[in-house]
């Protein structure tokens, strides 16, 4: 491995812990037919730090939500590895394994369809106890009252169906039903998604809370910028299961040193506060998983892509300090600082 | 000139006077479906004779107000002969619907749920009934085990399980992928105990209840007809079918008797479509809040 | 080419279906409770005799050896003897085929006659007391057990009005025209009852069709309703179409076996039902394994309909 393509860890902090979680070149394909198949996730390396708020940021198509869903193991891992505080987790035994689900959970993007809808509010938010049979009975109820209270809602909610609940009210439920294992790992995938703005505010601020108050570990992958921007530490940009950008929130909205970080940042006024720029407009849909293009896989949508973008991969580099981007043509465009010059 | 005034005419849509006429069937189906619940429960107590006692010196006899539906040709009151039959025949449709519904709720799920291989099979078989005609297979089945009426309605049950399992199936694959089942697996409830009876089988058995309605008239019909081929119902039992074989070997002397277990049949099975279509409309999603 | 390979495609599909109900049918033979060798000599016949016996029926064979003989047998068209009058029953069951066939054909179209037009009307008119009408009254004819129906049909038009002849006409061999008058009623039991099932399915897939934005689009542009009803609408419902009818196919064959009883005509239904009685295995088995057959054929020839009708199925 050359000095160049290290990970971001060795390079900025030296002796740092392990991180909480780690995936290594890790792929999620699926069979589709045929021979044929769908690469998801193409050789993702993504390192969440105890404590952190890591963002994942990609369009609707690019496997931002398919990594969740391998890190819980809903979607097959086909090579690579997880790791769990260093350590491997397909190599755990049975109760390694139990402390692995406990201690990760995950807040669904659809408040609604992540609820049973023949199961009450308490049901649904005491289940993963029940599953792990954790702790007597009664005491499972009290835990649950007690996530559900510090959510936010009602001892009277609890005995509720989903469809009596209003949106906001069911995503707490769904936070509170994530809570009540006591996990040091929350997966948020679009979490505030399908809420409106007001409520995205108001789960967005709960989420905060609860981290300082659960000592959360948050992973929170969304489409949209200025929410990422507004909570996580750190953040990954995604792009057709490939991670092309990897900095500090302040580095990347300040400087990002790939064009599609650059492009989606510039549609979003309200973070780049520094500024002012021309508005990126990308053309065109993300290509098909199926039939990724070779070479960088944003050279078909990339306003400064060259013949070489085409035929060369490019690796996950430092462009600056601590700040990681897949771009052939990084130091070309935006030099050491700056943004990218308008090339002819 | 009429074209244009017809089609901006249906721009208003097809009407909605859903509840003005259309409930008249829905309520005549559940009052139906009552009296004859009540006359399986309290056979014994409005017979007024019993049903098998012979009276050979009035034999044939028209309707009267000792016998309002007259005798049969052993001289049995049909009257009698009716309620009892409503009995049998509607504990035999229930046995075979309790059958299909055994059989093809847990292969259904297995099918849908477990998907691959466990799913070709099935739906391989479940191809293979289906490529007989229902009624000829039980005929089949019931012949070669020799007639009676639990052998015969048995082998109802189980040409009508694929009808449930390919229901069960399409329902299961679709509730298989909902969020909430991916959540539940998120924190490890996998298995029959933890996911499919908590989760999956609540969420799926609705439109089996919508089925059950109307799998129950196929059977009333299936009884009826096994009966009539004396496969069904022995001797000296009454039941809907074999009132209706009976009558039918004496129908050039007393028509009229046909016309009874047949209007019995016809109405229950009516009333049950019915109540079928409507508990369906109800559940429909698309027609809440209307 | 497209028709060669979807035709194959098609087969490939209905060969396994076919031989999985195969051996359904000959494990229905298994269940004769007891010997079958006691079943057929009686209970004081001699060892010697139902040794005998178990050799000629393969007995004493394992149970994939007696299948595949059975197989064999069955597919060059030898389907066994009667165990009683000694009889092929493949030369039964072909001198019945006939009437049964015909019979089902004349039911089909009478079902489709009816069930059609009332279905498109329904549709057209959703949700009015006309369709309220239809549908109710198609709910109480697919409610008529079809036996009973012709009963019924027997008393009005042979009894009372004797434009038909009633049960027990002769064969379609001896005099084809009596006989195909004596198919008048039982088809039309038979019709009446598809017929109220096809017209509630013929409604629904033209409701769905008549919701449909193309539908909007043809309306928009001012094209007769009919034009559009009975030419358009119609022809997107047309797999739905193709599909009731096949689901029809197996429906009438299995009510024909009964009405035929009812009617007495000598056709597979009155065959089974005879060999029923006299415990005739053989034959039971050849018309349930025929009627199974019949039923695929139509349902391949359905499926190839399918897939020709639909462009996205290649």
């Amino acid at each position: 491995m050359s000095a160049l393509q290290k990970g971001p860890d060795e390079a900025a902090g030296g002796e740092r812990r392990a991180p909480l979680l780690e995936l290594r070149q890790v792929s999620v394909r699926y069979p589709v037919g045929g021979r044929r198949r769908l690469t998801a996730v193409d050789a993702v390396d993504l390192r969440v730090h105890e404590g952190e708020t890591l963002g994942i940021i990609g369009e609707s198509g690019s496997g931002k939500s398919t990594i969740a869903r391998a890190v819980l193991g809903l979607a097959p891992v086909s090579s690579g590895k997880l790791l769990w505080q260093g350590e491997d987790v397909s190599g755990f035994d049975r109760a390694q394994r139990r402390e692995f689900v406990q201690a990760v959970q995950m807040v669904f993007q659809d408040p609604h369809s992540a609820l049973d809808p023949r199961r009450t509010i308490a049901q649904s938010v005491r289940e993963p106890l029940d599953v792990m049979r954790r702790g007597v009975r009664g005491s499972r109820q009290e835990v649950a009252m007690q996530a559900l209270a510090d959510v936010g809602l009602t001892a009277e909610i609890a005995g509720r169906y989903p469809h009596q609940l209003s949106g906001g009210q069911k995503q707490r439920a769904n936070i509170a039903r994530a809570l009540v294992t006591r996990p040091r790992l929350l997966i948020c995938d679009e979490s505030v998604a399908a809420l409106d703005v007001a409520l995205q505010a108001e789960i967005l601020n709960l989420l905060q809370d609860l981290k300082v108050n659960y000592q959360l570990t948050i992973m929170f992958i969304s489409h949209d910028l200025s929410v990422v921007a507004h909570l996580a530490d750190r953040m990954n940009v995604v792009y057709l299961g490939q991670v092309v950008e990897d900095a500090t929130t302040t580095s990347m909205v300040d400087q990002p040193r790939h064009p599609y970080s650059e492009a989606l940042l510039s549609a979003q006024p309200h973070v780049n506060l520094h500024e002012e720029t021309n508005r990126i407009v990308l053309t065109g849909d993300i290509p098909s998983p199926l039939d990724p293009p070779p070479g960088c896989r944003f050279h078909t949508r990339c306003q400064h892509a060259i013949d070489r973008c085409a035929t060369t991969t490019p690796e996950l580099t430092e462009a600056l300090p601590d700040h990681w981007a897949a771009c052939l043509r990084t130091e070309e465009l935006y030099g050491l600082t700056g943004r990218a010059k308008e090339l002819i | 000139m009429t074209a244009i005034i017809v089609a901006a005419d249906s721009f208003v849509g097809p009407s909605r006077e859903r509840f003005s006429s259309g409930r008249a069937p829905v309520v005549a189906s559940y009052v139906i479906l009552a009296i004859v619940l009540a006359v399986v429960v309290s056979a014994d107590l409005i017979a007024p004779y019993d049903p098998n006692k012979q009276d050979l010196d009035a034999i044939l006899l028209g309707p009267s107000a000792a016998h309002p539906f007259g005798t049969d040709d052993l001289g049995r009151d049909l009257v009698s002969r009716m309620i009892y039959g409503t009995r049998v025949s509607v504990l035999a449709a229930g046995q075979a619907v309790a059958i299909a519904v055994l059989i093809g709720v847990p292969l259904g799920l297995a099918a849908g749920y477990v998907g691959k291989a466990a799913d070709l099979v099935i739906m391989r078989v479940v191809d293979a009934v289906m490529s007989f005609p229902a009624i000829v297979l039980a005929i089949g089945i019931t012949a070669t085990l020799g007639p009676d009426i639990t052998t015969a309605m048995t082998a109802v049950g189980v040409v009508m399980a694929p009808t449930i399992i390919r229901l069960m199936r399409a329902q299961t694959m679709s509730v298989k992928g909902a969020t909430f089942v991916e959540a539940a697996r998120s924190f490890g409830a996998r298995g029959v105990r933890r996911l499919i009876l908590p989760h999956i089988l609540p969420n799926v058995i609705q439109p089996v209840l919508v089925q059950i309605a109307i799998l129950m008239g196929f059977a009333l019909i299936a009884e009826a007809s096994l009966s009539f081929l004396q496969l069904g119902v022995q001797p000296p039992t009454a039941s809907w079918g074999s009132v209706l074989s009976r009558a039918y070997t004496f129908f050039d002397q007393t028509p009229m008797q046909i016309f009874i277990p047949g209007i019995a049949i016809a109405l229950t099975v009516f009333a049950l479509n019915i109540i079928g279509d409507d508990v369906q409309r109800r559940l429909d999603p698309k027609r809440k809040g209307r | 080419m497209r028709v060669l390979r979807v035709v194959g495609t098609s087969l490939l599909t209905a060969v396994p279906t076919l031989i999985l109900a195969t051996f359904i049918v000959f494990f229905m033979q298994r269940l004769i409770p007891g010997d079958p060798a006691v079943a057929l000599a009686g209970e004081y016949a001699t060892p010697e005799r139902l040794a005998e016996i178990r050799a000629d029926l393969g007995l004493d064979q394992p149970m994939l050896v007696q299948y595949w003989d059975w197989i064999r047998n069955a597919f060059t068209g030898n389907l066994g003897a009667s165990f009683l009058s000694g009889q092929p029953v493949t030369e039964q069951i072909l001198s019945r085929l006939p009437l049964t066939l015909l019979l089902t054909l004349f039911a089909l179209i009478v079902a489709v006659v009816i069930g059609l037009p009332t279905g498109v009307w329904a549709a057209q008119n959703a949700e009015s007391r006309l369709d309220r009408f239809l549908t109710t009254s198609a709910t109480l004819g697919l409610a008529m057990p079809n036996f009973w129906l012709g009963m019924m049909l027997i008393i009005v038009f042979s009894m009372g009005l004797g434009l038909f002849p009633g049960p027990g006409g002769p064969s379609l061999q001896d005099d084809p025209a009596e006989a195909l008058r004596g198919l008048v009623l039982p088809a039309m039991a038979l019709g009446l009852v598809g017929g109220a099932e096809i017209c509630r399915q013929v409604r629904s897939a033209m409701i769905e069709n008549l919701g449909a934005d193309y539908v909007r689009t043809h309306r928009a542009k001012a094209l007769p309703e009919s034009r559009i009803v009975w030419l358009h609408a119609l022809k997107n419902s047309s797999l739905p179409f193709a599909t009731i009818i096949g689901l029809q196919v197996s429906r009438l064959i299995g009510s024909a076996v009964v009405v035929e009883a009812v009617f007495g005509l000598p056709g597979l239904g009155s065959l089974v039902v005879d060999a029923t009685n006299q415990r005739d295995y053989a034959v039971i088995q050849g018309v349930v394994l025929v009627a199974a057959v019949v039923v695929l054929f139509t349902n391949t020839l359905v499926d190839i309909s399918y897939r020709l009708l639909d462009p996205r199925i290649s």
